[in-house]
Order: C-alpha cells, then sequence, then structure tokens
C-alpha cells in the first residue's frame, strides 16, 4: 500500500499535541483532586509544574537486582505504543499519521502493548508491591481487551471498513455512532478508562499496595511513567472522537480543530470521572467484564448489524 | 526499492537477534519479552508484504498469548530472574548440530525453489479478500462456533472466580495444618 | 536554577512513623497546607518522625529513610521529647509542635546537597552475598534450597488442589502507608494470597499508659473509678472513630473526602459531618468491603474481641449499656450481624452518628464506663491494663488466611488497631 511521501514534520507535531493534551489533563486531574478535597487554590495551577520539576530534580534510586532494561523500558514501551496508536487516528481527513486500511485492529494491537509495558513496571523493581500489581493488571487488561475489540469492531459494521477515516466519513453522511450505538460507546468509555488504569481501574498505582508500581519509581523514569499513563488515557479517549463523535465534523471551525476540542473534552471528563467514581475491587471488575460486558458487546454488535440490515439510511446508504 | 531493503534488513535481523536471545539470557523474564521481540519483527515483516490485517492480528494475539507464557514461566521454571547462574539449557550440541542441518537444508530449499512473482497489485480491500477466501461460505459457522466457545470461557470465569482457587478448602487447611508439608523432589 | 528547585519542592511529600503519643501531630501535620502526603517512602522528601519513636527502631528507620531518594530530611515532631536524633539517622529538622516548625530553615536544610541526610547510610552492597554449594554457584540440597542473598528460598508447598507452587515468605508493615505504624505481619503469600499470617509482632515497647494519652484519655479514667463527663468520652470516640475513617477511605482511593473528614474532625462541626458520614456510607464503600474477612460471633466469642470489632460480628459487649448515665440518655449498644470489613465500617459510623446525638443530648451527665472507641478497658487478673487493640489482635492471625492482598490491608485497616495502646500493660 503506498502511503504517499514521508512527512518528516508530523511526528514532532504529534509529540506536541501529545505533550499539551497531557498537560490538559494533569490540570484537569489536578483540579477533580482538589474540588473533591475542597481545597482548591492558586496551589491548583502551580500543582502540575511542581510536580514535574520535582521529579526532574529528585534523584533516580535503584533496588537491590533490578531488571534495569525492564524496568527502565516499561515507561519507554508505554509512550512508544501510544505514538504508535496515535499513527492511524485522523484529526482531519488530510491531517492523518498514514491512514491505514486496518486502523482500528491496528490501534487495538498497540494497546496490546500495555500489558507488556504494565508487566514490565511490575517486574523489572523485584519488589513485591510492583509485582502484584503488574500481574493484577494482566489480569484486568485481558478481561477488557475484549470488550474493546468487540465494540470497535460494532462501530467498523455501519462504514463496512475498518479503516478509522471510513468510519468517520460515514458518520459525517449519516449518523454520529454515539447516537445509534450508545450502549457501544458506554462500552469503549469504559474500556478507555481500564487500558491506562485510571481510576476505577487503578491497580497498578493502587493505595493498598502502597503505591504499586510508583512504591519504587522516583525521578524521571517516575515522570515518564506518569506521562505515559496520562498520554495513554488521552490516546484511548482521542480514539473515541472518530469512532463515536463524527471526527471532526462541526459548523465554523476547521476539522482539526474540531478533533481537537472534542478530544480534550472527553479525555479531560474521562480523568474526571476517574475520581468521581472510586474505585471498586478487582473482583468485582473482573466479574463485570468477563459477565457482564462482553455479552453486552457481543449484544450491541447484533443491534447494530440488525439495525443496519432494516434501515440501511442508518449507515448512509 | 531500497528502503524496502533496509527495513527488511532490519526486522529479519532483529528476528533472529532476539530468537539467539531467548537461549542465551537467564532470567525467564526476559527470554519470554525476547520471543515476543522476534514474534513481533516477523509481523513487521508482513507489513512489508501489504498485509496489513495479518499485521495488526499477529500483534494482538502475540503479545497476549507471549504475557501468559511469562506467566507461567515464572511459575514453573527454575531461575526466573536470571539471579542463580545456573545453566538452563539442555543438550546444548545435539540442539546446535540439529540446528545448522534445519538452517542448511532450508535455506538450499528457499534458494533453490523457483518462486513464482506475481504482478498484480493487492486488492483494495485486503481483509475482506483473506476472510472470503479462508472463510467462504462457513462464516457464520465460524462465528457462531467462536462465539460458544467465549460462553463457554465465561461460563467457568464465573463458576471459578467466586470462590478462587482454593475455595472453602482454606477453612479446611487452617484447621489441620501444622506447617505443611514441603517438597523438595529434585524436580526441575 | 536555585529558584526551580526551591519551587519544586515547595510542598514536600511526607511519609510517616508514628511513634509513642505521635497520631495527633501526624494529622495535625496532615492538614498543614505546607505539606502533601506521599505514597510511599520511595518518592517522599521528608521522613516525619511524629512523636517519641522507640530506640529498636533505629535499624528500620536506617534501612527506610535510606530508601528514600534524594533529596531528603528528616523531620522529628515530639512534642516536649528531648531533641536528640535517632542513634543511626541523620540530624534533620526538630520541632516540637506543628506550629513551631520553621518552613525555610526546613527547606534549606532539605535542599542542602552537602548536608548529611544526602551521605549513604548503609554499604553498597546486599546484606549477604549470594554463593551456594553448587557447580555453577547454586545453592543448597540439589537445585533449589539453600538462602540466596541472606533470605529464605520460596520452596514449594502441597496445596489443596494438589498443585506444587511456590510458598513466599514476605511481610506486612511496620510502616505500611495506612495501616497502623509499629505493626508487623509476618506473612506466607501464594502468588497475591495469604496462606497463613506466621506472627505478629507489635514492635511499640510494653509499658503503662503514659499521662495525657490524647483520646483514650477519657475511658482510662473512667477505668480507674473516676467519674468522667459523657461529652468528653464521646468526643474522644469521634475523633478516633473519624480518623480511622479518613485512613481508611485513603486506602479505599478516596483522598478527597478522606482530606475533608479529617477537616471536619478539627472542630467537630456536627452539621458538616453528618454530611460527610452520608458521603462516606455509600454503597461504594460498600461494594468495596462487604464479604471481606468475615468473622463470626462465634469467634469473635472465642477470640475474646473487644469494641465495634465484636459488635460488627453479633455480640452485644458494651459497657455502657449497664450505665445508669447512658441508660437514662436512651442509649442501645450498635451491633451488627455481618462480621465483615463493611459490618465493621457501619458499626464504626453509626457510632459516629450516636456520638453526635449524645453530644447534643448529654449536657452534664458523668459516667463510669471504661469504653474507648477499640473497646472496653478491662483489668487483668494481675491487676494489669487489658487494652481492646490488645485483644483485638488476635483476630489477625486466624483472620488473614485466605485473604487476597487488597483484602488482606483492608482487614487490617477495619480492625482498627492502635498498636501504642496495644502495647499497654
Amino acid at each position: 500500500m503506498n502511503y504517499g511521501p514521508v512527512n518528516w514534520l508530523a511526528p514532532p507535531l504529534a509529540l506536541v499535541l501529545v505533550i499539551l493534551g497531557v498537560a490538559w489533563l494533569a490540570w484537569v486531574n489536578r483540579l477533580a483532586g482538589d474540588l473533591a478535597r475542597g481545597r482548591v487554590s492558586l496551589e491548583t495551577l502551580m500543582g502540575p509544574p511542581r510536580d514535574m520539576l520535582r521529579d526532574l530534580h529528585k534523584e533516580f534510586r535503584l533496588t537491590e537486582r533490578p531488571d534495569l532494561a525492564l524496568w527502565l523500558g516499561a515507561p519507554l514501551l508505554l509512550l512508544t505504543l501510544t505514538m504508535a496508536a496515535l499513527t492511524v487516528l485522523p484529526l482531519s481527513p488530510d491531517w492523518v499519521g498514514a491512514d491505514s486500511s486496518v486502523g482500528v485492529v491496528f490501534f487495538t494491537a498497540m494497546f496490546a502493548l500495555t500489558l507488556v509495558a504494565a508487566y514490565w513496571a511490575g517486574w523489572g523493581p523485584n519488589s513485591k508491591y510492583p509485582l502484584i500489581a503488574g500481574y493484577r493488571f494482566v489480569g484486568l487488561m485481558l478481561a477488557y481487551e475484549m470488550p474493546l475489540a468487540i465494540t470497535v469492531i460494532a462501530v467498523a459494521l455501519p462504514a463496512e471498513s475498518l479503516s478509522v477515516s471510513s468510519i468517520v466519513a460515514t458518520q459525517q453522511a449519516a449518523y454520529w455512532n454515539a447516537l445509534t450505538q450508545p450502549l457501544g460507546l458506554v462500552i469503549y468509555l469504559l474500556c478507555a478508562l481500564a487500558v491506562p488504569f485510571w481510576g476505577p481501574f487503578n491497580v497498578v498505582n493502587a493505595p493498598e499496595l502502597a503505591g504499586g508500581a510508583l512504591v519504587e519509581l522516583s525521578g524521571a523514569p517516575k515522570l515518564l511513567w506518569r506521562f505515559g499513563q496520562y498520554a495513554l488515557l488521552l490516546t484511548t479517549s482521542a480514539f473515541a472522537v472518530p469512532l463515536f463523535f463524527g471526527g471532526g465534523a462541526g459548523p465554523w471551525w476547521p476539522a482539526p480543530v474540531w478533533s481537537l476540542v472534542k478530544i480534550l473534552l472527553v479525555s479531560g471528563a474521562l480523568v474526571a470521572l476517574g475520581h468521581g467514581l472510586g474505585r471498586l475491587r478487582l473482583d468485582r471488575f473482573m466479574w463485570w467484564a468477563w459477565v457482564v460486558l462482553i455479552p453486552l458487546s457481543l449484544l450491541n454488535l447484533f443491534l447494530i448489524g440488525l439495525l443496519i440490515l432494516i434501515w440501511p439510511g442508518l449507515a448512509g446508504k | 526499492m531500497s528502503m524496502e531493503i533496509v527495513v527488511f534488513v532490519v526486522l529479519a535481523l532483529a528476528a533472529m537477534v532476539s530468537g539467539w536471545l531467548v537461549f542465551r539470557v537467564d532470567s525467564m523474564a526476559r527470554a519470554t519479552f525476547s520471543l515476543l521481540g522476534s514474534f513481533l519483527a516477523v509481523a513487521c515483516l508482513m507489513l512489508l508484504l501489504a498485509s496489513e490485517f495479518l499485521f495488526a492480528i499477529t500483534f494482538l494475539m502475540m503479545i497476549g498469548e507471549m504475557v501468559i507464557m511469562v506467566l507461567y514461566m515464572i511459575a514453573f521454571m527454575m531461575n526466573p530472574a536470571g539471579l542463580n547462574p545456573m545453566n538452563m539449557v539442555h543438550q546444548p550440541r545435539w540442539a546446535a548440530a540439529a540446528g545448522i542441518v534445519t538452517f542448511l537444508v532450508l535455506a538450499s530449499v528457499i534458494l533453490v525453489t523457483d518462486w513464482p512473482v506475481s504482478e498484480a497489485n493487492p486488492p483494495a480491500d485486503v481483509t475482506a479478500a483473506i476472510g472470503h477466501e479462508l472463510l467462504g461460505g462457513s462464516m457464520l459457522i465460524f462465528e457462531t462456533a467462536g462465539v460458544t466457545l467465549l460462553t463457554g470461557m465465561i461460563a467457568v470465569m464465573a463458576m471459578a472466580a467466586r470462590r478462587g482457587r482454593f475455595g472453602d478448602a482454606i477453612q479446611v487447611q487452617r484447621e489441620d495444618d501444622d506447617g505443611g508439608g514441603h517438597d523438595h523432589g529434585g524436580h526441575h | 536554577m536555585h529558584r526551580a528547585r526551591h519551587f519544586a519542592f515547595g510542598r514536600p511529600r511526607a511519609f510517616p512513623v508514628v511513634g509513642l503519643g505521635g497520631v495527633e501531630p501526624w494529622r495535625e501535620l496532615l492538614l498543614h497546607r505546607q505539606l502533601s502526603l506521599g505514597r510511599g517512602p520511595r518518592d517522599a522528601d521528608l521522613l516525619v518522625l511524629s512523636g517519641e519513636i522507640p530506640t529498636d527502631w533505629g535499624n528500620t528507620l536506617r534501612a527506610l529513610f535510606e530508601t528514600m531518594a534524594l533529596p531528603r530530611l528528616v523531620l522529628y515532631v515530639a512534642p516536649g521529647a528531648d531533641t536528640d536524633p535517632l542513634p543511626g539517622l541523620p540530624p534533620g529538622y526538630t520541632a516540637s509542635s506543628v506550629e513551631g516548625i520553621d518552613w525555610t530553615l526546613l527547606w534549606e536544610r532539605l535542599l542542602d546537597s552537602q548536608g548529611p541526610s544526602a551521605r549513604a547510610l548503609l554499604a553498597d552492597q546486599p546484606p549477604t552475598p549470594w554463593r551456594g554449594r553448587g557447580d555453577h554457584g547454586q545453592g543448597g540440597e540439589g537445585m533449589m534450597g539453600g538462602t540466596p542473598y541472606g533470605r529464605p528460598m520460596a520452596m514449594t508447598m502441597e496445596d489443596p488442589d494438589q498443585l506444587a507452587l511456590d510458598d513466599v515468605p514476605t511481610a506486612l508493615g511496620p510502616h505500611f502507608p495506612g495501616l497502623p505504624s509499629g505493626l508487623y505481619l509476618g506473612l506466607r503469600l501464594q502468588g497475591d494470597r495469604v496462606r497463613q499470617c506466621e506472627g505478629v509482632e507489635n514492635r511499640f515497647p510494653s509499658q503503662s499508659p503514659p499521662p495525657g494519652s490524647g483520646h483514650r484519655e477519657p475511658a482510662l479514667r473512667a477505668r480507674a473509678r473516676e467519674a468522667v463527663p459523657v461529652a468528653d468520652l464521646e468526643q474522644a470516640r469521634l475523633r478516633s472513630h473519624l480518623g480511622w475513617l479518613a485512613d481508611l477511605l485513603d486506602l479505599c482511593d478516596r483522598p478527597g473526602l478522606a482530606m475533608r473528614l479529617r477537616e471536619a474532625r478539627k472542630d467537630l462541626d456536627s452539621h458538616a459531618l453528618r454530611r460527610l458520614l452520608d458521603r462516606a456510607e455509600s454503597r461504594q464503600l460498600y461494594y468495596q468491603t462487604r464479604n471481606i474477612g468475615v468473622i463470626s460471633s462465634a469467634q469473635a466469642r472465642q477470640w475474646r474481641l473487644a469494641g465495634p470489632v465484636a459488635r460488627a460480628s453479633g455480640l452485644k459487649l458494651d459497657t455502657r449499656n449497664h450505665d445508669p448515665a447512658y441508660r437514662e440518655l436512651g442509649f442501645q449498644p450498635v451491633v451488627e450481624r455481618g462480621g465483615d470489613v463493611w459490618s465493621r465500617c457501619r458499626v464504626r459510623i453509626r457510632e459516629c452518628y450516636q456520638s453526635l446525638d449524645l453530644l447534643d443530648r448529654a449536657g452534664d451527665a458523668h459516667t463510669r464506663a471504661p469504653e474507648g472507641a477499640r473497646g472496653s478497658f478491662l483489668d487483668t487478673a494481675g491487676g494489669g491494663l487489658d487494652t481492646p487493640s490488645a485483644r483485638n489482635l488476635a483476630a489477625l492471625q486466624p483472620g488473614l488466611a485466605g485473604l487476597e492482598w487488597h483484602e488482606a490491608v483492608l482487614f487490617v485497616g477495619s480492625l482498627d488497631l492502635d498498636t501504642e495502646e496495644a502495647a499497654w500493660r
């Protein structure tokens, strides 16, 4: 498949956008936390830059016989998989890294690498709390990958194509998938919280494990790990925009601007939701994923298939 | 053209080197992830063959498989982190001989065969083409079978998960436990 | 550069170690806006030693301080105690109260990269070398065994389902964030499930209760046959329960509500507290804590459990029930039947409501019921003191078996053990 000449401006631009998105999420998170505590002040504004500088000034200390390649590779892998997944995210029909014909399966495959990254973050430090955290995340992610994959296939059904751009085009010709598949949207957003282990699914940085993967991390690797987590949350929620919210569709402004605005809104909402939902038990969430979400996502798939057979206009035909 | 050759060489080397590393490293965790690296390099090679769908599916499957394998490797193999300076390979000379012979046979087969070269473009919708080719008229049967298997797995999980692996046995063990049985075995 | 560093550490992260009489200074410090709470020691800036630290904790604390990444500092908050640093720890910043902390000086010492805190305390080598008997250096009998790096090797154990998997000896505590300080639990894990709890150690020294024991004081004076105002007793109970609830909510990852509870605990504003307690007693907490660590009433009777822990298992043990002053106020002990972590939470939350109600109506009534927040203070046969926390410690060893890790942590938290009190004789 010919993707045309390489645009060497695209990767640095994408990185800049990710950094800005992560900064936005860090502030939203800080605001949500301070609202919950009832302590909104100037510190809410100063907090995220202060934490970032603090991590840069803090020393990175080794544990006894860590597996350094895996331990330091974990945040790098997290960031790499995020950037790789963003390759197929279209901000507009022209602003896309590489419009792969199987974009949807491509980014699902990239998100699967989170399993590896979280396992490395757990195995690397040679310490029991991160190890337990890593193992628990493997169990959680294997469970939540399935509803994600099935829901994403249901989204591809009206477009009859696995390419993210065709899904956006179909939505702009007909109805947004958020309207035709509300169940799918809810399932996707839940999985979008589970993949970067955020909020209710926070088994990797868990407080009952004394911080989990964060127990032995300090300094620049910790900053990179947290950055990678935010970037992954940004990415998983960013994909909800072309898949469910019609991509760059909207009046007055050009498509890329609308895409970015929607991405910021969706990711900000998910970050804030992480605070509101608190945490449920891991075994409850496993049960929810296997016994409730997978059948529901299959139901969603059948429903949308049926609807399209009955009303072809739903898919813009 | 040259970019493709460069990418091919890099990926092929990566696959071979990480495959070799599987048996060189002492740590079972690193061995598994080297194997994963080898598989992912092969998956990327499929991109060069314009098989994007196969690339993505191989990626997904291999990651899940290797992570499950690492759990078993750590649980059952000795020397999980490679901290014990022990020899983890068996019969290295026979294995090396078999490896070299296999390499020579396969290489000669590859070099001697007259491979057909197609000038046709890949179809526009590769995924649909693969689907029709593989499953053809039996698509519905396969889908139904897949969903049934999934249902079976979920049912097992729902039954097993509530009581955990030990279920009520912990209570029993608590009452008549005096320190348990240590099994030194000599198993490896 | 220097200003950037100063800005970066403007809100230093604290990791607490609570010693004798250190609970209240630490709670006060938590509310301070200059400080933020750290999850673990590695990423923390300040090791806060509040209260008088027993000297035999020196080695543990030295190892703990050594894991902290630079820059780091020890902050002693010890009301009235001597200001000598703990042997083995470098001198840090000492204050006799939270108000007396000079933050500028603290920052200076924290950011002093040439100071004594920046030097390594322990040698950079493993405690015991790795060397065994085998041909390749492996240890012990055949392929297994030995003591790699001085730690017992994980051996396999026979399980009820005949799989022989590893049995890992490890520990919970003594300074686990969120659990009582000084509580050391030796556990044998399989994966993240506790097979059994091998040993429970309370590292506080045995002693008689000091004068001015904070919120246990009214109950202790009642035990000494003094007539104590009901208002004092109930206020102490309320403070203790609210502090415990805030710590548990931190463990359940609801730090916002925890901080609000701590602030409302300062001046005990009834209206605000009722609203916060309503929010705490939510379905979320219920789903998070139900069916964990069930203690049946037979077990509670057999292990001689006390206070809310016993009342959550269906036992109606409350010395206030027999007291005339309370009977006049129409007191009924709060009892739940579930016996799980949720029941224990619910008992304490309902007791908070009950205390708020009693505070409104008590007036000038006096009582002699020695019912502390954790249970009643009884006399032992030899005339010594039998504290409720000491009795509740008995629930740990049998109760932890079979629990998964997060359940075990919630279980220990739900028992509301006061390790300092448990060591009183």
